[in-house]
């Protein structure tokens, strides 16, 4: 399946472009499929292999999974909340919630025990039945990463992908019972029964608010049955509906971009989760688990702490800065190293001054997000614009601070990098969006204009009759010049009309073209849009 | 970069699917939904399970714990071990047994037995509350005698009592001997061997993580001989009981120590910012003679300076024992404090210095060019001096090298450092610390 795309790539054009569904705005991946076997992955070998293998060589196919216009259909791995239509501030902060998180109306039963890791935390069932994870923060840091994991996941749910319900909430120690059968693993202990004293330990690392109950994020079992993470390399062998390849799924590359503004570094194929849905038969792919989004991380005893400033700057293996170090007596320094944070323990270290969404780097290369093309880029760039101001105060709010001054500095932080992420990658190529016929002209976005971040004198096209069969272009007039994103459509009737829109920008990567197609169905319909890049 | 095909065109599939690649009812599908169902159609002919490579599976079932860490692997307690007895020793083998907190108590129990291929061998037996964290096996009793050791230990962690008993015999049947003094020189190397077993008790006490206190007492008995080098002389070819006070004598002593660790480092394995001070008073006293009871005050002094980045540390050492014996007295030279090897200096073999009165000053820049990674240049100098002796620290022997060390966050992994001092170029492997 690897090969495709650069077979895609090198094809030449024959046969219809458009077909009668496009563009296509659902991908009806749900083929009916028994439950393929749980695989497990392990963390050290996913390091060395993304670190020193499987990186790009120069030859990246555009992304698999698009539909003509280049946006991503809805599937079982990401739903357009944020592309299609306006989403609430409301709605945002509610993310995938169906409820207010567990029951608190009786006692919690421990299932599970996890001694070890970066976050150590228990499965239980509420009073309703129902299944969570639960994780905490360290007393130091209380709120630092269970503020991170909720607030991480509204935002990724916002953004399209599937995540847990995941909620802050405290209790206090006497709402716990074990369960007979608990057992707890991790620590590099084999599983065992769980004991009273076991659940004493993990409580003993958790930290309490002032009237002595736990503070937690809880983590709604999400639906279906576990079977694994999923990587961001290749497809799954037991899935049918597994066809194109993660490293050339639109939005696997452009979660690269959602991940930088969140600094979400842990961004990797353990904190994903794939489950299977017994009705209809069929996988779902999920991300899980945003303890080490925003400013919070682990330390090098892997305990929750505050990001180490690396996070987001350097590989954990890279080799570049390594040798600069060490030929220059360790004089040539990371850069990141001079950067201060503020002292909020709730939020931990992360800024907007010195982010660099281009030079944002996850703990080691994610085959996806290293794919990312530039039109992988404008599509997840449009998409973060629509994330507004208000919408970001809603979800940061949810992440329960006990210090307003903190919560400003983050929603102020986030705003800042979520511009400096949109404007870097809407200067980089023509943002032109929202293409539609009407009452005599093609009009459109210009995304980047609206932003300021350019000049534009207006917009140079020509229009060509388009054969959908043969490919073949025949031009319907001479090239002309609109001031404004409106261009007049030419006096035809049927069949293809093609656009090629070139901007006259003060901005180089501007003046790129923008070829878009329109069908007649029978009124003006834009099919397709093909970005130069 | 010119767009290329976008991969929506139904005549790529064409072409995939004359290679064999796409089913042809894909390329030739009327809608884009039937195109992309028959490619999962072809897909779901062709299932196979997802399966791991040897490396990735074996990696897995380690950070599961289905397969203990190697340092972990043991049976009843017994933990093989491969094992280094002391300078001068041939590969060694052994086993460590170890059974902590007996019965849910704070009592625990340890021992060890190693032999090498040249005859060395160590034996102790622990018992008490031994210093240690969790079920990791704890350092061998004699852990932590002088006070260089004390300075590797770290309090973090460790409860705040220690009171344990400890047995040892062992015996170094190749142990080089320069001479005494600042004069011993290269070309009077000789070997001798050492038995010795130690009854003791030790306790430790840490009011804060930064600061232990440690006692020790106990009963050493000694014999010395021949040594069984084929290489060099035997220490009774070249020097006689003047020039190595204690080689007609076998005395055994009685003794007691008394120490402070004040540890100011951030992380004593891997330090980069802070100070650490050792001192150690020890008395010795010959219990069936009456020449050779001496005392030795000892100090170790540590600093960790950041150069403008934490990533750069200057990291310092000055370390000074004197021994003082009684009127009329002697210090044996096997009991003699030591320069030279992989922790002093690093240009100088092992116990290529030994006198009654040492002075040793280290300085290391550091630098880390990754987290894992640090490199190292270094200057040593050092100087002993005979009881009756003035010092003199414009004779210093000095060594200056570089080195490359692999580190966790805690701790040094693995160093490999070159050393060149006046007399040799030295390569140095060690799994360990400098200081």
């Amino acid at each position: 399946m690897r090969a495709l795309p650069l077979l895609l790539a090198l094809a030449t054009p024959v046969g219809p472009r458009f077909l009668a569904d496009d563009p296509l705005a659902v991908d009806r991946d749900t083929l009916p499929v028994d439950k393929p076997l749980p695989v497990e992955l392990s963390t050290t070998y996913d390091v060395l292999e993304y670190s020193w293998s499987h990186r790009p060589d120069g030859k990246t196919p555009p992304a698999a999974n698009t539909n003509t216009l280049g946006e991503v259909p809805d599937s079982s791995w990401f739903t357009n909340r944020l592309g299609r239509q306006a989403l609430s501030p409301e709605d945002a902060a509610r993310g995938p919630a169906t409820g207010t998180g567990p029951d608190a109306s009786g006692p919690w039963t421990v299932v599970s025990g996890k001694s070890g890791g970066i976050t150590p935390g228990f499965t239980m069932r509420d009073a309703a039945g129902e299944v969570w994870f639960v994780k905490f923060d360290p007393q130091e840091y209380l709120g630092l990463s269970t503020a991170a994991d909720v607030i991480g996941a509204r935002f990724f749910h916002a953004l399209g992908y599937n995540v847990p319900e995941n909620f802050v909430a405290s209790f206090p120690r006497d709402r716990l019972r074990l369960a007979p059968e608990a057992h707890i693993s991790g620590g590099g202990k084999p599983r065992r029964p769980m004991t009273r004293a076991d659940l004493d330990a993990i409580l003993a690392r958790a930290g309490r608010l002032p009237d002595g109950s736990y503070r937690i994020v809880a983590s709604r079992r999400v639906p279906g049955e576990p079977i694994g993470p999923f990587e961001y390399l290749g497809t799954r062998s037991d899935d049918p509906n597994d066809v194109f390849p993660h490293e050339h799924r639109r939005e696997l590359r452009g979660l690269r971009l959602f991940c930088a503004w969140l600094n979400h570094d842990d961004s990797r194929s353990m904190n994903t989760l794939d489950t299977w849905l017994p009705e209809p038969r069929h996988v779902k792919h999920h991300l899980i688990d945003f303890s080490s989004t925003l400013g919070s991380g682990s330390d090098a005893t892997r305990r929750i702490a505050p990001q180490n400033p690396r996070a987001g700057n350097e590989y954990i293996l890279e080799l570049r800065p390594a040798l600069l170090s060490a030929l220059t007596l360790g004089i040539a320094d990371r850069d990141w190293r001079k950067v201060r944070f503020p002292a909020f323990p709730e939020v931990g270290n992360i800024e907007a001054a010195f982010f660099r969404p281009e030079r944002w780097k996850p703990e080691y290369p994610n085959p996806a997000f290293e794919r990312m093309r530039p039109a992988d880029a404008l599509w997840a760039a449009r998409i973060l614009a629509h994330v507004t101001d208000d919408m970001v105060r809603a979800v940061v709010r949810t992440g329960g601070f006990r210090d307003p001054a903190a919560e400003e500095y983050l929603v102020a932080t986030l705003l800042k990098r979520r511009d400096k992420t949109v404007d870097h990658y809407l200067g980089a190529m023509p943002a032109l969006f929202e293409f539609a016929a009407g009452e005599g002209r093609l009009r459109f976005r210009d995304m980047g204009r609206e932003r300021g971040l350019g000049m534009v004198e207006g917009y140079e096209h020509e229009w060509f009759r388009f054969d959908n069969e043969t490919h073949a272009l025949a031009p319907l007039g001479p090239r002309a010049t609109a001031g404004e994103p409106a261009l007049p459509l030419p006096a035809e009737s049927d069949g293809y009309l093609m656009a090629r829109i070139r901007p006259r920008a003060s901005l180089a990567p501007w003046r790129k073209k923008v070829e878009v197609y329109l069908r007649a169905d029978p009124a003006w319909t834009v099919v397709g849009i093909e970005r130069e890049e | 970069m010119r767009a290329s095909l976008a991969p929506w065109s139904s005549s790529a599939l064409v072409l995939a699917a004359s290679l064999g690649l796409v089913p042809a009812a894909a390329a030739q599908a009327p809608t884009r939904a039937d195109q992309w169902r028959a490619l999962r159609e072809e897909k779901r002919r062709r299932l196979a399970p997802p399966r791991a490579g040897w490396l990735e599976r074996t990696l897995l079932q380690i950070e599961k714990a289905e397969r203990p860490a190697i340092t972990e692997i043991n049976l009843f307690g017994f933990y093989p071990r491969p094992g280094a007895i002391g300078w001068g020793s041939k590969p060694a083998l052994g086993v460590r047994y170890w059974q902590p907190d007996l019965g849910s108590s704070a009592f625990d129990v340890a021992g060890s037995a190693f032999f090498s291929l040249n005859e060395y061998y160590y034996f102790d037996v622990q018992a008490g509350l031994i210093p240690h964290i969790g079920r990791r096996v704890p350092p061998r009793s004699n852990k932590g005698e002088d006070v260089s050791d004390l300075a590797e230990i770290s309090s973090y962690g460790l409860p705040r009592f220690d009171l344990y008993g400890a047995v040892r015999a062992r015996q170094l049947t190749e142990v080089d001997f320069y001479g005494l003094g600042a004069g011993s020189s290269p070309e009077s190397l000789a070997t001798f061997l050492l038995r010795d077993s130690v009854y003791e008790a030790v306790g430790a006490f840490r009011p804060s993580p930064r600061v232990t206190f440690f006692g020790r007492g106990g009963y050493m008995k000694t014999e010395t001989g021949p040594g069984r080098s084929g290489r060099f002389p035997s220490i009774d070819d070249l020097f006689d009981d003047d020039g190595a006070p204690g080689l007609l004598e076998e005395p055994d002593f009685a003794y007691a120590s008394g120490s402070l660790l004040l540890d100011g480092r951030d992380r004593p394995g891997n330090p980069h910012r802070g100070a650490m001070l050792a001192l150690t008073a020890r008395r010795f006293d010959d219990v069936d003679r009456d020449d050779f009871a001496f005392t030795r005050l000892e100090m170790d002094a540590r600093a960790f300076l950041p150069v403008f980045s934490p990533q750069r540390v200057l990291a310092l050492r000055a370390q000074v024992t004197a021994d003082d014996p009684d009127d009329g007295h002697r210090v044996p030279f096997y009991l003699q404090e030591t320069l030279g090897g992989s922790h002093t200096l690093r240009g100088y073999p092992s116990f290529r210095f030994r006198a009654e009165r040492l002075a040793l000053f280290q300085a290391e820049y550091r630098w880390e060019a990754a987290p894992a990674v640090e490199l190292v240049l270094f200057w040593e100098g050092g100087a002993v001096r005979r009881a009756d002796e003035d010092w003199d620290l414009g004779d210093l022997a000095t060594d200056w090298g570089a080195g490359l060390r692999l580190k966790t966050y805690q701790d040094v992994i693995a160093r490999f450092e070159v050393a060149w001092s006046d007399e040799a170029t030295r390569v140095i492997l060690r799994l360990n610390r400098s200081f």
